[in-house]
């Protein structure tokens, strides 16, 4: 093989890396095995290049503001609004035992009226619109309106919480966290019901 | 699953930052930034040789991604699809300029013109020896069509089908030019080196 017949063939024996059919070649001649090695290391040396250089910070500035002025970023959201649901859950590890306190606190609550109040009449009252339930809203009903305004509160945040969880199994039906956490709260909804239930009954 | 999308300490993974900056969360998108910056503008920058307009890219670059995140479905991988998006930006910008992005004949000298000059060379042997700012330096002095070729193939690493179809050029074309881009490279290391050697 000629040089100038090795040179024909050289694109295809680097972009395979079949240097080894034209060994022959290679060790005879150095300009060709210098030419070899030589672009070899060119071909190497320009994969270290990537990822070298830093753009300046302003360009995310720029890029934050025009997203803002076109809407594309959203201003942050208070805490139980839309941002909500898209958090990791291992943050609001806390909320399970803040219900359960709500649980506790309302139960107490409830309890102690419960004791001046054993002779209170029931009576049916116009009920807030996210408590949807028949049962639901004669309980509240049957409760005086100082307890039905603390159980209210309390049934918001059970379901503010029960909604978020809901929202983000929707978007991610395998985030196990939000699985779990949803059945918390479910579990605390349940018991704030049932408390509700005792007082109503009485 | 690549480096980027790896979940370091609190910070959030790519494939979550994808997901909130769908809905417009201003971290998550901060977050995918920082994971891609350096990649985007390196691309940029080998393609212009230009940091002003690199930079300019690289917003550019990012403000389409970001303006389309709505519609990114995962069939590729994240970094694939930002990085084609850059490579068209650049390219885009390119032609705007005017400037031939497949080169035919750019360096006014024929193929056996350059190896009947190789056959002669049998000083200055450059393997093994080629720093990293000597091969950005001959890259930057590369005519652009070569330049393109030559960064998307061997710097980022595309196949000579995927250039062909981002450049608008047959695949043996691509693979024609890439072999030349590497020819210069290589005489113009070696005139780099032989001009570093008679200075005192």
């Amino acid at each position: 093989m000629t040089c100038s017949e090795f040179h024909e063939i050289l694109p295809d024996m680097l972009e395979h890396e079949a240097a080894g059919r034209h060994a022959a070649h290679l060790q005879s001649c150095s300009s060709c095995s210098s030419l070899v090695a030589d672009l070899k290391a060119i071909s190497e040396g320009a994969r270290l290049l990537a990822e070298a250089d830093e753009p300046s910070p302003r360009i995310w500035a720029n890029i934050q503001r025009t997203l803002e002025a076109e809407g594309i970023i959203r201003a942050p959201q208070q805490e139980g609004g839309i941002l909500f649901p898209r958090r990791r859950w291992s943050i609001f590890i806390w909320a399970a035992p803040v219900l359960a306190v709500f649980v506790l606190v309302a139960g107490f609550f409830l309890r102690a009226h419960n004791a001046g109040n054993i002779s209170q009449p029931v009576s049916l009252v116009a009920q807030p619109g996210n408590i949807a339930d028949n049962d639901e809203q004669q309980v509240l009903a049957a409760l005086a309106p100082a307890i039905r305004a603390n159980y209210e509160d309390n049934l918001k945040s059970v379901d503010a919480f029960i909604q978020d969880a809901k929202d983000s199994l929707a978007q991610n039906p395998d985030d196990d966290e939000a699985r779990h956490f949803l059945m918390q709260a479910y579990e605390q909804k349940a018991m704030v019901y049932q408390l509700a239930m005792d007082r109503s009954a009485q | 699953m690549t480096a980027a999308s790896k979940k370091q300490g609190n910070q959030l993974s790519e494939a979550e930052a994808i997901e909130r900056a769908k809905l417009g969360d201003a971290e998550a998108f901060q977050v995918l930034y920082d994971l891609h910056r350096r990649r985007v503008y390196s691309l940029c920058l080998r393609m212009t040789t230009n940091t002003a307009e690199a930079e300019d890219l690289t917003q550019e670059a990012f403000l389409q991604l970001f303006r389309k995140i709505g519609t990114f479905r995962g069939e590729s991988a994240f970094s694939t699809w930002l990085h084609r998006m850059a490579v068209n930006v650049v390219l885009m910008r390119l032609r705007k300029k005017g400037l031939q992005l497949v080169p035919l004949d750019e360096t006014n000298e024929t193929e056996e013109e350059t190896q009947k000059k190789d056959f002669g060379a049998q000083d200055a042997v450059l393997a093994g020896s080629i720093d990293r700012l000597q091969l950005q330096n001959a890259i930057d002095r590369l005519p652009p069509g070569y330049r393109s070729i030559f960064v998307l193939h061997d710097v980022e690493g595309y196949e000579h089908n995927e250039i062909a179809e981002i450049v608008g050029c047959s695949i043996g074309n691509s693979k024609s030019q890439l072999h030349k881009a590497r020819m210069k490279l290589r005489e113009l290391l070696r005139t780099s080196r032989a001009e570093k050697a008679i200075k005192p």
